[in-house]
C-alpha cells in the first residue's frame, strides 16, 4: 500500500486498528527518506496511542506531533498548534491517526475547510470482526457519521479485518469480502489489506495491495511481539510492498 | 457460541451483561472504563432497555438501589475515584440483600490518581469499602473471555445469594482487545423474586425495601441472617485457577491482568530451570484460602505480586498461616509489571532460600 496524496488520514471505529495502520505506514514513509510527520488526533482514547512510541518513531526521523510531557498520558481533549503548520508544509507527508467513531472524528472536523484546499487522503479503517462494523450495513453507517462528524468525504478502505492473536489467513479474506461489497455500494475503492506480517506468505494474492503490519502496542504478557517471526514471510511482504511503491511510481 | 468478535474488556462485559438479561445500566464516565457506557449507550436503545447518565456515582447507585429493589437485573461501573462515591450505596444495597451487579475497573490512586491500571482497590473491594459489617462477591477476570464468563456468573450469583456482585479488572483490562464468543443462552428464566417492590395489588404482602433499622435486637438479627449468607458462599463459592503448581518450589500469587504477566515470567523462570508456579484467585471474595493453604503443605515459597503497595499479601499469609515465607513485589501509580522484573523477582526469592 503506497498512497501519493501528501496528507493521508486514518479515521475508523473505536478499535478499528487506525492507530496500528497510521504508525506502520508512517515508518515505510521513513525508510524511503520521505519527510514526515505522524499526527495523534486522537483525544478520546488515551490507551494504547501513537504517543506511547514516540522515542523509537523520533530514532527514525518521524516527527511526532502529540501533547507535550505529562500531558500525553491525561484523558485531556489536546489538539497541538503544529497540527496546521504541518498541513501546510508542502515539503513534508502527514501521517494522522484520529480518534474512533464519529466522536474521535469530531476533532478532524476543526481542519476541514484547510484540509478541503490540500491534497489528502481520507481512509476508513475497517475491522469486520469488530462489533459495530460486522456488515455492509454497519460500515456505511460508520462512514456517514464519521464524513458527518468532519465535514469530509472518505476517499478509500483500508480492510483490516483481524481477531489479534487469533487472526487466520480466512479471517482476512472473509473480512476483504464483506468490505469489498462495502466499497462498491460507497463508489470508493480498497487501497490495501492490513496483514500482520507473519501471516502475508499465507494470506497470498488478494487483487489489492498487502499492507504488512507489526504490532506495536502489546500488553506486557507477550515477551516477543509476534509469536512466530518468519523471516521469509518477512522479505516477501517488503518485497510486495516495494514492487507496488515500484508500479505506482511507474504509473 | 456466537462468532467470534475482536472486542476490549469494557466493551465485552457490557454485551454479557445485555445477554445475561441486564435490563437497566445508570452510571457515571470515568476513564478507564468509558467504553463500557459508550457501548451500552448503543445498544441498550436498540434493545428498549434503559440507559441512563446519572448525574453522579453517588446518584448511579442510588438508581441501581432502587432498580435492584423492583427486581430488575441492574449494573453500574465506574473506576477507583467513582467506586469511592458509590460506597454508601454499596452499603445500603448489601444491607437491604439486593442483587446487582458493580464493576470496577481500577486505576492508580489513591486521590484522583492517575487513569492507568492499578489493583490497588483490593482492600476497598474485599474488606468492606463501606460501613458495617458486609461482603460483595468480588470476581477478578484476566481476559475479555473470562469477562464475558465471570459477567453471566455475576448476575447469577447476585439473584442466588440477593447480594451486590463486584467484577474487579483494572484499566489494561478494560482497554485491551481479545477475540470473544458469547455462550448462546436458552432465555432462562431469572429466580423469582417475591420481595421485589412491583406494585401492590392485595395478592401479597405489602412489600418494602429498607436499610434502616433503628430496634437493636432486630439489627442484631438481620447481621446474623447475613453472617449466615456470607458463610454459605464462603463455603461453596470459592474459585482459583493454578498453573505448574505440583512441583513449584516457588508460587507466585496474582490476579487479574498481573497473573497473565505472571504466567510468562514463570515461563520464562521454568526456562531457566527454576520449578515455579501461579495460583490465580478468581473470587477475591470469598478468597480461595483452601487451595492455598494445601499447597502451603508442602516446603515452598510463596509471593504475591500486585499492582498495589501490598493488599492480597494480606489474605495469602492468612491462608498460609505463617507455615511457608510470603513475599510481595508491586509495582504502582499506575505502572504495570514487566514479565522480566517478576523474574528477577522470582530468581532473587529462590536464590534467598537457597542462601538461608
Amino acid at each position: 500500500m503506497y498512497l501519493e496524496k501528501r496528507i493521508i488520514i486514518f479515521v475508523g471505529a473505536f478499535g478499528s486498528g487506525k492507530t496500528e495502520i497510521a504508525l506502520n505506514y508512517v515508518q515505510v514513509l521513513a525508510a524511503q527518506q520521505e519527510k514526515v510527520a505522524i499526527a495523534d488526533l486522537d483525544i478520546v482514547s488515551p490507551y494504547f496511542r501513537s504517543r506511547d512510541v514516540i522515542k523509537k518513531l523520533t530514532a527514525q526521523g518521524i516527527e511526532v506531533i502529540a501533547p507535550p510531557g505529562e500531558l500525553a498520558q491525561a484523558d485531556l481533549p489536546i489538539i497541538v498548534p503544529r497540527i496546521q503548520g504541518a498541513f501546510d508544509d508542502h515539503e513534508l507527508k502527514v501521517v494522522v491517526d484520529v480518534g474512533g467513531d464519529d466522536i474521535g472524528a469530531t476533532a478532524l472536523g476543526r481542519f476541514s475547510e484547510q484540509l478541503s484546499l490540500l491534497p489528502h487522503e481520507l481512509l476508513l479503517v475497517v475491522n469486520t470482526y469488530r462489533p459495530f462494523t460486522k456488515d455492509v450495513h454497519g460500515i456505511k453507517k460508520m462512514l456517514a457519521t464519521i464524513e458527518k462528524a468532519t465535514h469530509l468525504n472518505v476517499t478509500g478502505l483500508v480492510a483490516n479485518s483481524n481477531l489479534g492473536s487469533e487472526t487466520t489467513p480466512e479471517v482476512v479474506k472473509n473480512g476483504l469480502d464483506i468490505i469489498r461489497t462495502a466499497a462498491e455500494e460507497l463508489s470508493v475503492p480498497v487501497v490495501g489489506v492490513g496483514v500482520r506480517k507473519d501471516l502475508v506468505s499465507a494470506v497470498g494474492d488478494l487483487k489489492v495491495p498487502l499492507f504488512p503490519i507489526t504490532i506495536t502496542l502489546l500488553p506486557p504478557w507477550y515477551t516477543n511481539p509476534i509469536i512466530t517471526r518468519d523471516r521469509r514471510a518477512v522479505m516477501a511482504a517488503q518485497a510486495t510492498l516495494a514492487d507496488h511503491a515500484d508500479h505506482l511510481e511507474k504509473q | 457460541m456466537s462468532e467470534k468478535l475482536l472486542m476490549k474488556g469494557n466493551e465485552a462485559l457490557g454485551e454479557a451483561a445485555l445477554k445475561a438479561g441486564c435490563s437497566l445500566y445508570f452510571a457515571y464516565p470515568i476513564t478507564p472504563q468509558s467504553e463500557l457506557p459508550e457501548y451500552l449507550s448503543r445498544r441498550m436503545p436498540e434493545l428498549g432497555r434503559v440507559f441512563l447518565q446519572a448525574e453522579s456515582e453517588i446518584a448511579a447507585i442510588n438508581m441501581v438501589y432502587g432498580a435492584a429493589g423492583a427486581g430488575a437485573r441492574v449494573m453500574t461501573s465506574s473506576s477507583s475515584p467513582g467506586i469511592s462515591l458509590k460506597q454508601e450505596g454499596i452499603s445500603y444495597i448489601a444491607a437491604a440483600e439486593l442483587p446487582c451487579v458493580i464493576v470496577n475497573m481500577s486505576r492508580g490512586g489513591p486521590g484522583l490518581g492517575s487513569i492507568q491500571p492499578a489493583q490497588s482497590d483490593y482492600f476497598q473491594a474485599t474488606k468492606g469499602g463501606g460501613h458495617g459489617d458486609y461482603h460483595l462477591i468480588v470476581l477478578a477476570p484476566a481476559s475479555a473471555q473470562e469477562i464475558v464468563d465471570l459477567t453471566t456468573l455475576a448476575f447469577d450469583l447476585a439473584d442466588q445469594y440477593r447480594i451486590p456482585v463486584m467484577i474487579m479488572g483494572d484499566g489494561l483490562l478494560g482497554q485491551m482487545m481479545e477475540p470473544v464468543s458469547f455462550p448462546d443462552r436458552t432465555n432462562e428464566k431469572l429466580p423469582e423474586k417475591p420481595w421485589a417492590t412491583t406494585g401492590y395489588k392485595g395478592d401479597r404482602p405489602r412489600n418494602v425495601i429498607n436499610s434502616l433499622e433503628l430496634q437493636p435486637e432486630r439489627l442484631e438479627a438481620h447481621n446474623h441472617k447475613l453472617q449466615e449468607k456470607y458463610a454459605d458462599i464462603i463455603a461453596t463459592q470459592k474459585r482459583s485457577e493454578e498453573y505448574l503448581t505440583d512441583d513449584a518450589d516457588i508460587v507466585v500469587v496474582a490476579f487479574g491482568t498481573v497473573a497473565r504477566i505472571c504466567r510468562s515470567a514463570i515461563d520464562m523462570a521454568r526456562e531457566k530451570g527454576i520449578k515455579a508456579g501461579l495460583f490465580r484467585p478468581i473470587t477475591l471474595w470469598p478468597f480461595p484460602d483452601e487451595a492455598l493453604a494445601r499447597l502451603a503443605e508442602k516446603e515452598r515459597i510463596f509471593m504475591s505480586v500486585e499492582m498495589s503497595c501490598g493488599q492480597m499479601v494480606e489474605d495469602i499469609k492468612l491462608a498460609v498461616q505463617c507455615r511457608r515465607p510470603v513475599h510481595f513485589f508491586g509495582r504502582v501509580g499506575g505502572i504495570v509489571p514487566a514479565p522480566e522484573e517478576i523474574l528477577a523477582e522470582i530468581e532473587k526469592q529462590v536464590a534467598g532460600r537457597c542462601e538461608a
